[in-house]
């Protein structure tokens, strides 16, 4: 899962990246309005936590201006207004969700989850595709009764598969997926992991349902 | 407690009652010495006819119980007597003796009932041989008197007729000033009542009284404008001490979160000593932030509400700067912003608190590196005009309006709507500077003009206070 952190207050912008990071997230941070923008602008995000009053450019400026581009990225406005009509302005701005400070950071990551799961057309955390069966809200995929042992990266592109079944998903929309900005692009990696992937898949007895499309990317699909 | 209502009803009731018995009793006392009057002129001219009756017979009146016979009779209702000089009764009616020696007024008649006498006085001329009372000559001349009383039942009973209807007249008036009493109490009163009951109704978020003082009656317009001025100053106090409250906790739900979230982060999975460390480090800068702020937010109620005391001392202005300037040596350089290394200061003193001029300098050249663009320059410049000097204190920055910078002193105020959210930078700075100022008798004005934003603490110029030492 691709985010996009922009909050100005150090302390919690950073406990919130380490946090969704150590939840095998891809994380971009951003300080003010003008960052966030500019990230915003450069990379499709799975999910974006804004604060709403942010230095430089405001949250409800960034938002308006991704709506207006035909952005439809998960956005969480995240931020200490929480007056009613504080909420109800956010949300009308286009934000998806709106959570007031302080949060628990387990329930964030909760919302985002939902966010991506919405946005992607699922209408449950569990998505089966033939005999895998992926829990997006636990961060759990098994083959029939036989839980697969992911590492972080592996499951981030399982994740974003899974969303995308029956889609061809380029290397470059997996690696801006798993990765984020800081990470050097090297699409290997991606070959390794999904190689992993797919091992520990045909171990599992779901042999075949990652395919790679020779020059378009690789898709998931119960009947391929 | 009486109602005013009822107060003003039993007070008209009375008025009029009072003044109606007033008036009954005058009429009364007036008719009665009006009706005594005429029965007393009555009772002389019957003593007068008498007495003409006297002299026309002179002493050969023979009259009954004289031996004079009934027919020569004077014809009189009542009772009536002739004395003459020497208080000899010479005539009377039947038991007419009985007022012989009486005055005239108020007399009991022989049959029991009260009446009145009258009498007439003159001179009888005695006529024939010889003298009814043998003492006069013939042809000569007796004084007598002659008194009539009559019964005055007739006079007695139309006074009492009298006070009976003055009376009725008196009680209805009072009935009647009760009927419009009433009604003129209810209409003088409305206003009143209508004031009371939108006073009574008002809440604390209204910010006047449900009347329009334009329909209130003009002796009543000043209370309503002073209950709707009251109402106004104490909504304006309830909507700010909200804004405050509410500031605050916006302000404090930020660190709060980074609080929070540092805390959750180190507990999501176990760890190795050295991350517990830092998590704890990071939550102690931030408690040092909120801490920052709370006594930010202290100072600003204690010197809102008047509680902050304030030293008056001579101030060596060069010594505070530098002070000032020291403490934001650290970030300037980290920023690449440039301080002044030297400062020209003239040969005058701030008389103030250090404390507070130290607090302000210390503000006003924070916000100066925080807001300065990198590697800019802020100046600073002590200046005399006259008998005022100025301190100012620049830095380049994005230009504000003029709407903004008259919104710079209002607590929790930020100019670009989202300045970072820690007790530093919280919208408080500006707002303690100018009340500090204000506290010490300064002023402090910010203006922002092509890219520069300047803090100008205008200080009234003193000599050096001689009787004691300035200090920094």
């Amino acid at each position: 899962m691709r985010l996009l952190v922009v909050e100005d207050y150090a302390p919690l912008r950073v406990a919130l990246t380490a946090y969704l990071r150590e939840e095998g997230c891809a994380v971009d941070a951003a300080v003010d309005g003008e960052e966030g923008w500019w990230h915003a602008q450069d990379a499709v995000y799975d999910a974006i936590i804004l604060d709403r009053q942010l230095p430089r450019l405001s949250g409800d400026e960034i938002l308006r201006r991704l709506r207006a581009a035909g952005r439809r990225d998960p956005v969480l406005m995240l931020t200490a207004r929480g007056e009613v009509p504080d909420r109800i302005a956010g949300l009308e701005a286009g934000a998806d969700d709106y959570l007031v400070k302080p949060v628990a950071l387990p329930e964030l990551l909760a919302r985002l989850k939902a966010l991506v799961r919405r946005s992607s057309g699922a209408v449950q955390n569990t998505i089966m595709v033939g005999p895998l069966q992926v829990d997006t809200g636990h961060r759990q995929a098994a083959v029939g009764a036989r839980a697969l042992d992911l590492t972080a990266k592996e499951w981030c592109l399982l994740e974003h598969l899974v969303h995308h079944v029956g889609t061809v998903v380029s290397r470059d929309a997996l690696w801006e997926h798993c990765y984020d900005f800081n990470e050097e692009p090297n699409p290997n990696r991606i070959e390794v992991h999904l190689a992993n992937l797919r091992r520990k898949l045909s171990a599992a007895g779901a042999d075949g349902l990652i395919t790679n499309r020779r020059g378009l990317g690789y898709v998931l699909d119960a009947a391929p | 407690m009486i109602s005013i209502r009822r107060r003003l009803l039993m007070g008209t009731v009375l008025a009029v009652a009072l003044s109606s018995a007033v008036a009954s009793g005058a009429a009364w006392f007036s008719v009665r010495a009006h009706l005594i009057a005429a029965a007393d002129t009555d009772l002389q001219a019957d003593a007068q006819r008498l007495l003409s009756q006297l002299r026309r017979r002179g002493e050969d009146l023979h009259w009954a119980g004289m031996g004079m016979g009934n027919a020569t009779a004077p014809s009189l209702d009542g009772w009536w007597v002739v004395v003459d000089s020497r208080g000899s009764m010479r005539l009377s009616s039947a038991d007419g003796a009985a007022f012989a020696q009486a005055g005239d007024g108020p007399v009991d008649m022989p049959d029991g009932k009260p009446g009145r006498i009258g009498h007439a006085t003159g001179t009888v001329t005695a006529v024939g041989g010889r003298g009814r009372w043998g003492s006069e000559a013939p042809g000569g001349n007796n004084t007598l008197t002659c008194r009539v009383a009559k019964a005055d039942t007739a006079l007695q009973g139309t006074l009492s007729a009298v006070a009976w209807a003055l009376g009725t007249a008196t009680a209805v008036a009072a009935i009647l000033a009760g009927f419009a009493a009433l009604v003129l109490v209810r209409t003088v009163i409305r206003p009143v009542d209508r004031i009371a009951q939108a006073i009574a109704a008002s809440k604390p978020e209204d910010d006047r009284i449900a009347v329009d003082a334009d329909s209130v009656p003009r002796e009543l317009r000043g209370i309503v404008e002073r209950a709707d001025a009251f109402l106004a100053a104490a909504h304006d106090l309830l909507q700010r001490e909200r804004r405050t409250a509410g500031n605050i906790a916006h302000e404090l739900r930020t660190p709060l979160a980074g609080l929070a979230a540092t805390i959750d982060h180190a507990l999501a999975r176990e760890r190795a000593g050295a991350e517990y460390r830092q998590a704890l480090v990071r939550s102690r800068a931030v408690v040092t932030d909120t801490i920052h702020m709370v006594e930010r937010l202290l100072l600003l109620t204690r010197l809102e509400s008047g509680r902050e005391p304030a030293r008056r001392e001579n101030i060596n202005i060069e010594t505070a700067l530098m002070a000032a300037l020291a403490g934001v040596s650290a970030e300037a350089r980290q920023r690449g912003v440039m301080l002044p290394d030297a400062l020209k200061i003239p040969p005058h003193q701030v008389v103030g608190d250090p404390d507070h001029l130290g607090l302000i300098l210390r503000n006003l050249l924070d916000n100066a590196v925080s807001h300065a663009t990198d590697g800019a320059a802020v100046t600073v410049v002590c200046e005399q005009h006259g008998a005022d000097g100025s301190l100012c204190i620049a830095n380049p920055a994005p230009t504000l309006s003029p709407d903004q910078v008259a919104h710079l002193a209002e607590p929790f105020w930020r100019g670009d709507g989202g300045r970072v959210a820690t007790g530093r930078h919280a919208g408080l700075g500006l707002a303690l500077c100018r009340r500090l100022a204000s506290l010490n008798g300064w002023e402090l004005v910010c203006t922002s003009e092509a890219g520069v934003f300047t803090a100008a603490l205008r200080t009234p110029m003193h000599d050096a206070m001689s009787d004691r030492k300035p200090s920094a």
